[in-house]
């Protein structure tokens, strides 16, 4: 409201006052703040995974975690470290929906970095699937780079022009440092825009954030809580009452998802003891039977049905889950 | 470490495929990465489990 006042009591607005007035749309990056960590805080592993929401590791041996050390206005970064010898890569695939438009257009990506350790150099690469959304194989289309990244945080922006047609089957927007020794940096601030000018972050509010990346990754545990935690909050149940407890067949929960997914969704079920692949059977004034059977069935990117085949005497069925819809 | 799974008929369910290894409920559609992974798998000449 503030900025619309001050808007309205100029006699100009210029082309710059317009771009910069928040949409929520301008950045084709989701979570580009590093804000949404629905995976957990801190992974290690070789090859590719995902840490901060929608954030894709694509290097060797690696380990990513959240910080909090950032530039001014924003309140985590990604840190990614590269072993030895290995390459660092990390980045963003966007869905080929929202990149139809992007075809003989120029776009910019501006993101924030800070090297902490080792190498120095910076490659920023797109790159584009084999076929619509599906990334088994890709291709580069365009790579600039920088070579020296910076000790100290600093904004980096990129113009990428006349992109070509086959940009309308998805891109990947990634980040590479060089093999070498050990290497550590920090990212936050990422946005890709239309156009040649790369314009201030645009800060979505949380729950906006939250629900973008909810198209490609949800869970039933609470903001904080990740998958395979011991916890009853947020459990999906069916049944439970005190009678027709059973052996047999137990009907499970009816899962609807809070965000419609990107497409059918990979389920994985949890009981509430941390085991996946396996439910609670409960039952009024008998308590949890964890670590029983579960079933996924009528899988779509609304929802599922689940059964719990046999087990423990109860009369109903508790689940927990994490639905995958990432590219 | 993939294995077919029943329908509630006790029917193959054509639709579902499961990872053993980490207990995947991965739908057979082309665009979910995890059934790209399982083609690759099939492409290699190994063949799942049948369901029980």
């Amino acid at each position: 409201m503030t900025r619309a006042v001050d808007l309205a009591k100029r006699a100009v607005i210029t082309t710059e006052d317009l771009t910069n007035i928040p949409s929520g749309a301008k950045n084709l990056i989701i979570n580009g703040d590093m804000s949404i960590w629905q995976r957990g805080t801190s992974f290690s592993a070789t090859g590719t995974d995902y840490t901060a929401d929608r954030w894709q590791t694509q290097g060797q041996v690696w380990t990513g975690t959240r910080s909090t050390d950032v530039p001014d206005d924003f309140q985590y970064s990604l840190d990614i470290t590269s072993g030895s010898g290995s390459y660092g890569s990390f980045g963003q695939k966007i869905e080929a929906v929202n990149c139809k438009h992007l075809v003989g257009k120029t776009v910019t990506l501006s993101f924030y970095s800070k090297a902490v350790s080792g190498e120095t150099n910076c490659y920023v690469l797109l790159k584009v699937p084999s076929a619509e959304d599906n990334w088994t194989s890709s291709s580069n289309i365009s790579t600039q780079s920088i070579s020296d990244i910076g000790s100290t945080w600093t904004k980096h922006s990129f113009t990428f022009t006349n992109l070509p047609s086959s940009v309308a089957t998805g891109l990947l927007v990634m980040i590479f440092h060089g093999i070498g020794q050990t290497t550590q940096r920090r990212y936050t601030g990422f946005q890709l825009e239309v156009g040649d000018t790369a314009t201030p972050f645009e800060h979505r509010p949380y729950d906006m954030e939250l629900a973008r990346c909810k198209r490609y990754y949800e869970k039933s545990y609470p903001i904080g809580t990740f998958a395979g935690s011991t916890v009853v909050a947020g459990r999906r149940q069916m049944g439970g009452s005190n009678v027709s407890a059973t052996t047999s067949f137990l009907s499970g929960p009816i899962i609807t998802f809070e965000v419609e997914k990107r497409t059918t969704p990979t389920i994985v079920l949890y009981d509430s003891a941390g085991n996946s692949g396996k439910c609670v059977r409960y039952q009024l004034g008998l308590g949890d039977s964890q670590n029983e059977n579960i079933t996924a069935l009528d899988i779509g990117s609304t929802g599922l049905y689940t059964y719990s085949a046999s087990g423990a005497s109860r009369s109903g069925v508790g689940v927990h889950f994490t639905a995958d819809a990432e590219l | 470490m993939y294995k077919k799974i029943n329908n509630l008929d006790g029917t193959e369910d054509t639709t579902i495929i499961k990872r053993t290894t980490d207990n995947l409920f991965i739908p057979t559609v082309e665009d979910n990465r995890h059934y790209q992974e399982y083609l690759e798998w099939l492409a290699e000449g190994n063949i799942p489990e049948e369901a029980e």
